[in-house]
């Protein structure tokens, strides 16, 4: 039995453990290749964005108890970010998919091309709502009043970053099987540069933020720089993330792949453990 | 049209439980699940000690963040201001068990026995009322308002601590304690407007 219900105590949620942390984050990763793959027309990336954030919704699905009473999960947009996010995830899947589509053979009779007018259109809205779907990954939880280490507009901040730099990191890991122009490796290169240096400044604003913050959010801080949470978030998060800036920098001043591909993996080990631990570092205030 | 809440009077609740009791009796909950509970408070500095007892089940809030964060539509505030969940729509997503600033709701993962060989005869009868995967909590007993009865935490408290009615009703009981007494609500800044009101 969980003693914390029957004292007044800070509380913490263990409603959205790990499996909500995988599928938001499996959904944020996606959402974020396909705007990274989108922008240097990077085909197999958009597949590959597609096929992550349908496994996001598989994992969401197999976090719900009624599966069959998925479909009702559509029917509140108007106050329920769960509700706009499965919208904008199914925007973002079905219109990335007749973007890609027309590239492969088995659709090559589809009466556009990725280039064409149409095929443009549908890459800016599926841009658009990919984007959308990283800060819904954030507002899920920003939304909670409950929760104040959540709720702040940092977070949608963060899971944006997040995204994108955990999509950037997937390409830069194809680097290993794919050739991409130079032009667009330099562009990504800098941009995963700019991003990673954001996230960590965003990281340590929020955590600023927050110590400051009522007795909930200071014990939530607490517990990811001195409690048991602490080596992971140290280690799995600040280090990781500190790592990956380095070899990226490496890697833009040298131009070598290596160190961008093992940087890639580092950003997306480090965007989820950050993910998990944000989410399960929540806690409900004591009533009273 | 009515506005239920409820006042408990913290002076003269003796953290006896009854209530939590009352309602497990009454709804049939199983293990795990708390419709309603007592909350222990120490307050002081030694030696000067004491332990405040707060009875809580669902505030049934004027805003209830459940229901706006519920993407399905089984949470709902009703006309008469009582919070509900429609068993049927609920996916058991648990996003209003992380919204209530109250940890009233609960997930029933799985309907299981107190008792450890079989369920007893009257598990078995109340077993119905339950549905596995989905979220419950407080409906101020809808079934026994609807015999125009008072919820069962409200009928046992030996101490009369519990007083539930109409908010609108200036004559009702609940009015006017709210009215002449100290009230407070948990949580207030939250800006929930719980209906529950403990006053001291």
């Amino acid at each position: 039995m969980r003693e914390e219900l029957f004292i007044i105590s800070s509380r913490r949620q263990t409603e959205w453990g790990f499996m909500v942390a995988l599928s938001t984050y499996l959904l944020n990763i996606g959402a974020g290749l396909l705007v990274a793959a989108g922008q240097i027309g990077y085909l197999l990336g958009s597949t590959l964005s597609v096929i992550l954030m349908i496994a996001g919704i598989l994992i969401l699905l197999a976090h719900l108890k009624r599966r069959s009473r998925f479909w009702r999960s559509f029917m509140r947009p108007s106050t329920s970010w769960i509700s706009r996010g499965v919208i904008l995830i199914l925007i973002a899947i079905v219109l990335n998919l007749l973007y890609v589509a027309p590239s492969y053979e088995q659709f090559s009779w589809l009466p556009w091309t990725s280039a064409s007018v149409f095929g443009r259109a549908l890459l800016l809205i599926s841009t658009v709502a990919a984007f959308l779907v990283m800060l819904y990954t954030g507002f899920e939880l920003a939304d909670n009043v409950s929760i104040p280490f959540w709720n702040t507009p940092l977070l949608p901040i963060l899971t944006m970053l997040t995204g994108l730099m955990s999509g950037i990191g997937i390409i830069h890991i194809s680097l290993v099987g794919v050739t991409l122009e130079t032009a667009n490796i330099h562009f990504l290169t800098s941009t995963q540069l700019a991003i990673i240096l954001s996230t960590l400044v965003v990281i340590a604003v929020y955590l600023l933020v927050m110590s400051s913050s009522n007795i909930a959010a200071k014990e939530s801080v607490r517990l990811l720089l001195k409690g048991k949470l602490s080596p992971a978030f140290l280690l799995g998060v600040v280090t990781v993330l500190i790592v990956s800036l380095l070899l990226t920098l490496y890697s833009y001043l040298t131009t070598l792949p290596i160190p961008l591909v093992v940087a890639g993996v580092l950003v997306i080990i480090g965007g989820f453990i950050l993910r998990y631990l944000i989410q399960i570092a929540g806690y409900h205030p004591p009533l009273a | 049209m009515v506005r239920y809440g409820m006042v408990i009077d913290l002076k003269k609740c003796i953290g006896c439980g009854s209530c939590a009791v009352a309602c497990k009796i009454e709804n049939g909950t199983p293990p795990g699940v708390f419709w309603c509970r007592i909350v222990w408070q120490e307050v002081g500095k030694f030696p000067n000690v004491t332990r405040i007892a707060y009875p809580v089940n669902c505030m049934h809030c004027e805003e209830p963040s459940c229901v706006k964060v519920c993407p399905t539509g089984a949470s709902q505030k009703q006309e008469n201001g009582v919070v509900i969940i429609d068993k049927e729509k609920c996916m058991g997503c648990g996003a209003c068990i992380v919204a209530c600033p109250y940890g009233v709701r609960f997930m029933v993962d799985r309907i299981r026995s107190y008792f450890p060989k079989e369920f007893t005869p009257y598990e078995k009868m109340m077993m119905p009322k339950h549905t596995q995967g989905v979220v419950e909590k407080c409906d101020f007993c809808s079934e026994r308002r609807k015999n125009n009865m008072q919820p069962a935490c409200v009928e046992v408290c030996p101490t009369g601590a519990r007083y539930f009615g109409d908010l609108d009703d200036p004559n009702s009981d609940v009015s006017r304690l709210k009215r002449t007494r100290i009230a407070s609500q948990l949580r207030a800044e939250m800006g929930t407007s719980p209906k529950v009101y403990y006053v001291s």
